[in-house]
This record gives structure tokens, sequence and C-alpha cells, in this order.
């Protein structure tokens, strides 16, 4: 296993050293764009779990993300201060789970704590992508790819036509997310190395998490779901219960994300759900290769922050789009496949195969007939 | 009590009556085979044994329970392993992790168990990996562990499957055809396979065309034709059985 | 609800239906001849529509839409000979990916050629405000059009693929490619020509209905996301279906305005389908066990 140790201990490395310096050549701006980059990065490596691996597609995940941002959004925008004085509010300051702050105007304010707010997203999201999962894991290609799409649009419309939800606007002036110590994740310069750090930290571990999960009798169990449903479930995988499962963690990936990106930024709009949202993270899966973690990251990092960024301009989405087409045309492997310099057992045996005659594939095909 | 019981099995597809109230016994410990020209129904026979179709009516019993609309994946937990008759590997895994899938039901380790790599998981990741070693060793294609699956030959592919089953270890092991493709002396090869299988203890119920395997091999016999079952027995005497031969056959030789 | 809103409702809801059972004929028509679900069929709504504001500055209506027919028809084609045809095998998802980057594509084309705001074509007979009264209501002229125009290339189309030899092609070409391709027909050109088709008659669509719901670089995803509903509430494949379907759905979500805000509108359409996908995948017309057989 030594071999697995080495990315992330690059990896590590790498995010130091960017840190290092920016401080030093005083950029310190640009780590604005790479921790929303690695944000966003954490739903596309559930994304990556999901689609490559369990080979289930999901046009709808900017909606689990929205639903994280908006729920963390809402509920600590909620002023509960005119309720200051009743049991349940002091009970609730007391344990620290109410805090207070003076708001833009100077006045108090008691808001929920953001860790009250995370759960509360963390169990809503996780119910939706339950209760959704069930009829939707049932669903296979385009069936599935437009009842997924259909989820994430409701969403959009939910949070664009809700007045709770700020409608066009969305909700701004969100608190920033307490940790240890005075150590807040929110858009504050003072803040920014550590939240450099933090969201990193976070990345890495769910990295882990998720690298040790691809290797293992479950991951096994859930290649082999793409690989061929019928004979695992042969083999004696409960298919539909691993793709909810599946289906659930990467939803609540995206909302990990959402809740902290809304800190980070203090607010949220309704794009987040949008479809062009849940696009983009398909694409960036695409990019990276299907079923490969460290690929999508990479592909992740790279256009989000070139995205956040600016570079793409107005052309941001049709980059997107373009991106997306390229990448199933000339390599639905995925593109940094190609410039892996030690190629895994598969990639020799199909260049083996390429190099015999046709005839071979044809045999191959007729063996598929019953 | 037989392993496994089947009593007036019925399967129709819109009009087409697939499986006509077959009914049968797989003694334990024995190697049985189902035959039958092409369309008599065997390997609708098997998917409805292994549990990926749904019968319409009658009873099958494993082991003294009743599997009656028992999903698939909770059949291969009971031990009735299968193998398929068009190959079904797991594409884009190599034949190692394909056997190890094999061994799901006879291994621990939840998603978050994984994830988190518990103790535990790592104990049980070392037992499944010899065992998948041993397997490959066993049916020769130990050199083949790291390679992709998918693109292995079709007779390596069949190799593959039938360790991927034995990794379940099955107490009834359903072949598909095993012998599709093979010439003799790997048919023979196979035959030694399947009798090495049934010492360990592995019951065999084997759906097949090739006749030099089924009377080589088998205890009994049992005829399918259009659904229905129409001869069972020893194979010298379904041999001689004139409703086989007509079958096969046609009337004339029947009557010779 | 008065008997005038009742007949009012039941126009608004009839027009939009058959612009979403026009939508799903597009998808129905690719659909069978390549078992491709096209995400990009709203985007020639779009195109028609824009197409034709822009020439219909400078040249007579009709032929403005003409025109606009056939360019967006070669557009079609185009994008389909220049992203899929060549392809080989394409799996499902390289598919769905490939027709949905498609749509953001020709979406963003639209937005930089043009701009984001909205537009729309004139009122074919009349003006905004002119109307006729029948059955009690006040419907305006293009409401006719819409009606009139819709209809008969539903019936064109019929005709088409009922009795030409290349409809029949067509349809050769879903039932059986191998077999159509050892008949002689050259699959690849029927697939195209599809593709061709689909294009042509979003574009009419999107012409006819422009004045009334106007046109704007975004107004294709939410049509496409309609018109896939009513393909599929009809059966995939099933013109006929799609049409009874498409008014249905037209129906619920003009009578829904009278008990729902209208920001949630597009949800009902939306929840329908999830709810058809969850529940009957293979339409209301069809019987499960023949889900499977394609039927224009």
């Amino acid at each position: 296993m030594k071999g697995k140790r080495a990315p992330f201990l690059i990896l590590a490395g790498l995010v130091i050293a960017v840190q290092l310096v920016t401080t030093l050549t005083g950029t310190e701006f640009y780590l604005t764009q790479l921790i929303m980059a690695a944000l966003y990065s954490i739903v596309v490596i559930g994304l990556c779990l999901l689609m490559g691996y369990a080979g289930q597609i999901s046009l709808g995940h900017a909606g689990f993300f929205a639903i994280g941002g908006y729920t963390a959004a809402t509920l600590t925008t909620l002023n509960l201060f005119p309720y200051r004085a009743t049991f349940i509010v002091r009970l609730l300051e007391k344990s620290g789970l109410i805090l207070s702050d003076t708001n833009s105007w100077g006045a108090e304010i008691l808001y929920l704590s953001p860790w009250l707010s995370l759960v509360a997203a963390l169990l809503i999201s996780g119910s939706v992508a339950f209760l959704i999962g069930i009829p939707v894991l049932r669903l296979k290609g385009h069936y599935l790819a437009m009842a997924t799409l259909g989820f994430g649009t409701i969403v959009y419309r939910i949070a664009l036509g809700s007045a709770i939800f700020g409608e066009a606007d969305g909700i701004s002036d969100v608190p920033g997310f307490p940790l240890l110590g005075g150590l807040i994740i929110d858009g504050s310069r003072s803040q920014r190395v550590f939240c450099y750090y933090f969201v990193w930290v976070l990345v890495l571990g769910l990295l882990t998490l998720v690298s040790n999960l691809v290797d293992s009798r479950s991951g096994r169990a859930l290649r082999a779901i793409h690989g061929n449903e019928e004979a695992a479930e042969a083999m004696g995988v409960d298919t539909s219960r691993l793709k909810l499962y599946l289906f659930v963690l990467s939803a609540l990936f995206a909302t990990i994300a959402g809740v902290f990106l809304t800190h980070y930024n203090g607010g949220l709009g309704p794009s987040e759900a949008g479809v062009m949202k849940s696009v983009r993270y398909v694409a960036i899966v695409a990019v990276g290769g299907m079923a490969s973690l460290w690929g999508t990251l990479s592909a992740g990092i790279l256009l989000n922050f070139l995205s956040l960024r600016g570079y793409f301009g107005s052309l941001d989405d049709a980059v997107f789009g373009s991106v997306l087409i390229a990448v199933m045309l000339f390599a639905p492997q995925g593109i940094l496949r190609h410039f892996r310099p030690n190629r895994s057992a598969e990639e020799k045996a199909q260049k083996k195969k390429s190099e015999k005659s046709q005839p071979q594939t044809e045999k191959e095909k007729s063996h598929g007939a019953p | 009590m037989a392993l496994l019981e089947v009593d007036g099995l019925c399967k129709s597809f819109g009009g087409l009556q697939a499986v006509n109230a077959v009914s049968f016994e797989v003694p334990n410990g024995a190697i049985k085979a189902v035959i039958g020209p092409n369309g008599a129904g065997k390997t609708t026979l098997f998917n409805l044994i292994a549990g990926s179709l749904p019968a319409d009516s009658g009873t099958i019993a494993f082991d003294g329970r009743s599997i009656y609309g028992t999903p698939s994946h909770r059949i291969a937990d009971l031990g009735i392993a299968r193998t398929f008759q068009n190959v079904k590997i797991f594409r884009q895994m190599t034949v190692l992790e394909n056997i190890l899938v094999g061994a799901h039901t006879r291994s621990r380790g939840g998603v978050t168990a994984c994830m988190l790599r518990l103790p535990f998981t790592r104990s049980e990741e070392t037992r499944v990996r010899d065992r998948a070693y041993e397997l490959l060793d066993m049916l020769d294609i130990a050199e083949l562990a790291d390679e992709d699956a998918s693109m292995l030959a079709f007779g390596q592919q069949r190799a593959v499957e039938l360790a991927r089953a034995l990794a379940l270890e099955p107490k009834l092991l359903l072949l598909d055809e095993p012998a599709a493709g093979l010439n003799i002396r790997e048919t023979a090869g196979l035959g030694e396979m399947i009798r090495s299988i049934r010492d360990l203890d592995i019951t065999v119920l084997i759906v097949e065309h090739d006749m030099s395997l089924i009377m080589d091999i088998s205890d009994e016999i049992t005829v399918l034709n259009f659904g229905s079952k129409i001869a069972e027995g020893p194979p010298q005497e379904v041999q001689r059985d004139p409703e086989v031969i007509r079958v096969y056959l046609g009337d004339e030789d029947a009557e010779s | 609800m008065s008997w005038e809103l009742i007949v009012q409702y039941i126009f608004s809801g009839v027009t939009s239906g058959i612009i979403y059972a026009i939508v799903a004929i597009g998808f129905n028509i690719i659909y069978n001849t390549t078992g491709i679900i096209n995400f990009a069929q709203g985007e020639f709504l779009m195109l028609g529509g824009m197409i034709a504001v822009s020439l219909a500055a400078v040249l007579p209506l009709p032929l403005a839409i003409l025109l606009s027919v056939l360019i967006t028809a070669a557009v079609g084609g185009f994008v389909q000979i220049a992203c899929i045809r060549w392809l080989k095998n394409p799996n499902v998802l390289q598919m769905i990916i490939i027709t949905i980057g498609l749509s953001i594509l020709l979406r963003e084309v639209a937005l930089h050629v043009w701009d984001e705001k909205v537009r729309s074509l004139p009122y074919f007979t009349g003006t905004a405000v002119s109307s006729i009264k029948i059955l009690g209501a006040y419907v305006s002229p293009q409401v006719l059009w819409v009606l009139g125009v819709c209809s008969g290339a539903v019936l064109l189309l019929n005709a088409f693929f009922g009795h030409t030899l290349t409809g029949r092609a067509m349809r050769a070409c879903s039932a059986n490619p191998l077999a159509a391709t050892l008949c002689g027909i050259n699959e690849k050109n029927m697939v195209t020509l599809s593709f061709v088709i689909s294009a042509a008659i979003g574009a009419l669509a999107g012409c006819v209905i422009s004045p009334i719901a106007q046109t704007h670089y975004e107004c294709g995803t939410p049509l496409a996301i309609k018109g896939f509903t009513v393909a599929i509430l009809g059966g995939l494949g099933n013109s006929t279906g799609a049409v009874v379907a498409g008014i249905l759905l037209g129906l619920i979500e003009a009578f829904s305005i009278s008990v729902l805000p209208m920001a949630y509108k597009d949800i009902i359409a939306i929840s329908i389908l999830l709810a058809v996908l969850f529940f009957r995948p293979t339409g209301l017309f069809v019987r499960r066990e023949l889900g499977a057989l394609k039927e224009f």
C-alpha cells in the first residue's frame, strides 16, 4: 500500500508550498479561489464515486449542494433575538448552541450555531437523498439522467421561487462557522490562511476515506455493480442497497461543501442549484477520468480555479460545455489517463487488443448473443 | 432430503410457456445435468433457481428452506453460486478483483467500516486474498491475476468466472453451458475440474449440450423439451429413452 | 371559476401543450432512428425563434420563418455530423453527456451572437391585443396559428413516416439497423436526416410560439425538460401518445395557476416527470410488457 501514500504526501506538500509562496510574494488573494475550488472539489469527489465507480450518472448534484447551503444560510440568519426570553432559547444559548453577535446596524442578534445547522443540513440532505434515491436508482441510462436533472431543477425552482430563500437574490449576511479557539470559517482576510488549511485537511480526509473504500470489499462490490450488475447480484451483492448508500454518501459530500462554502462566502444564490452547476460537476468528473479520484481532484481544482478567477470570462459555461463534448468524443476515459506514465494493466491489454485484427471483436460480439 | 428440491415450477413469458411444471431433485453431493434441445427452457430454469427471474408458480427449496421469491443476492448468500452462459465478467476490474467479489458474502465489512479501514477489515482482506490465490492456482490461471478480466480470451474468462463462483464457498454450483466453445482436450479437463469440485463437497447442477461431458461425469440427467421434463435418470437409461431419442434425432430414428 | 376563465385556461393549456408535444415528437424522431435522447432538442426551438427574429427585420415574415427553419435544420444536421456521426459504438452515458454539452454550447453561442435580451416575432396576424371570441373566451389569433401549424406538422410527419420511402427507411433503421443496412438503406444518412427533421420542426414550433411566449437564449432548456416529460408520458417513440400527453400536461399546468403560485408552475411538469419515471416509465399508453417495442 506504499504507493497509495505518495499522492497524499505530494498533495500535502503542494498545499503547503502554495500557501508559503503566496504569503511570501504577497499574492495571498489567490488562496481565496483555491479555498473555493477545493470546496467545490469535495462535490466532485463524491460524484466521482457515484459516477465512476458505481456507474450512476447524476445531473442534479448541485441540488444537494444547495440543500446544504440554504439550510445553513436559513438557519443561521434566523434572528432569534425577539425570542430571547423563552426557555428553549435560553437553554440553547447556555449550551452554546445559540450564539450572539451584532449585525451591521449595531443591533444585537441571536442566531443558531452553525454546528447545529450543519447537522440539520446533513440530516435533511441525507433524508432527501435516501427518499429520492430509492425510486431513482431503479432507473438506468437516460431515465436516470433525466430524473436527477429533474430533481436538481426542482431544488433550483424552490430556491428561486420562495421568499424564505430570498428568491433570486438568495441569502446573504451568513455568519462564519466557528471552530475551536477563535478560528472561524468566514471570508475575512485574517482567517484566510487558516481557512485554506482547514479546507485542504477536509479534502485530504475525505479523499482518504474514499480511497480506502475503493480498494476494499465494499469498494469492489461497488465497482462490480458498474462492471456487471446482474453478476454482482448473483455473487451476493445487494446492489440496490449499495447504490443507495453511495448515492446518499455522495449527496452528503455535496452538502458539506455547500455548508462550508456558504459560510465562507457569507451567503449563496439559487444559481448554486442550477443545471449548469450540476453539468460542471459532471464535466469535471469526465475530464478527470470517470474512475480516477486524483484525476477528478486535479481537474476540479484547475477548472474551478480558472473559472473563479475569471479566466474564462463570459465564456465560462461555453468552456465547460465544450470540455464535456471534447472529453466524450476524444477521451471518454478522461484526459489524464493518457498522460499517466505508468500505465495500468488494463491499458497495456487495451494496446494489445487494438493491435490484434478486427475479427477478434466481431467474435466477442457474437459471443454475447444468446 | 435433497439439497435442491424443485416442484411444479412454472414460468411463462407472455404466451410462451418457458418452464412447464418442472419437478426434480438434486441430491447432496451429486453431479446432475439438465439437457435438452435449444429453447427447452434450461437457462430459464437456472435463472429461476438462482433468483434472477421470478417464477410464476411452484416451489423451490434449498437445504430445506423455501427460496421461492427470494432475491438473487440472498440466494447467493445462502450458498448457491452460478456461472453464466455468456460469461458475465466484471469489466474494468482485474481477475483477482473479480474473484474477490465472489467472496463478498463470505467476508465482512460495510461501506463505513471500509472507509475507516477498521482493523477487522484488514484481516478479512488478507483472508479472502489468500483464498483467491488458492483458487487461481486451482484453476491454473495464477499468472493472470492482475490482468483486466474483460480483455482475456473467452476460455480464460470462463475459468475466472468459475473461480469467482467457487470463492463464494457454495453448497450448490450452477454451471451454465461450461463446455461451450471448448475442444475435446479442454472439455476433458473441465470434466476433471468438475469432479474435483464435487470432492470439495460442492453439489453441481450443470446445463450442457456437450454429450460426451454429460455422459462422462453426471450421476443423473434430467431432460427438458419445450419447458417440460420428458425423462430423468442415470446417463445410460436416458441415452436409451425413446422419447429422448425422438426429441433429439427425430421420429424415424426412435422407431428403429 | 367562470366558464370564460375555463375556456381561457383550456386554450392556454392546449397551446403550450401542443408545443410540448412538438418537442416530444422531435425527441421521438431521433430516438426512433438512433436510440439517442437529444438533450439539445429545446435549443432547436430557441434557434428557430432567434434566427427568425433577426431575419424578420429585413425580410417579410413568411420568408424569415422559412429561412430560419432551413438554417436551423442545417444546424441540426451539422451538429450531428460534427459530433455524433463518426462515433463508433458510443455508450449511453457518452451520448447523454455529448448532447448536454451541445445544448450548453448552442445556448452560449446564442448568447454571444445575440444577447440575453428577450425578443419575439411579430404576431402573424393582428397584434398583441387583437383577439377572437371563441366559445365565450377571448383568444389571440396567434393561438390558432400555433394549433394549426403544429397540427399540420404532426399530420405531415405521420404521412411522411407512414407513406414515403424515406420515412419508411427511417423507421426501418430504428427497428433493426443491421437489417436496414442490408436492404441498402444508408443508416448514417438516415440518422443525420432524423436530426435535420427534428431541428426543422423544432424551429417551426419555436417561430410560431415566439409572439406568445417570447424567445431568449435560455428558453430551450425548460422546453426540453417538459418535452421529455411528455415524450415519456406518451410512451417514448409514440408520437400520437406525445400529442395526447402534451395536451394533458399543458392543461394541468394551465389550471394549476389557479391553485399554485406562478413561480412553482415548472415544478408541476418535473413532478409529473419524476412520477412517470418512478411508476410508469413506459408511459400511459403502453402495457408494461410491450414497453420494449417502439412505434412512431
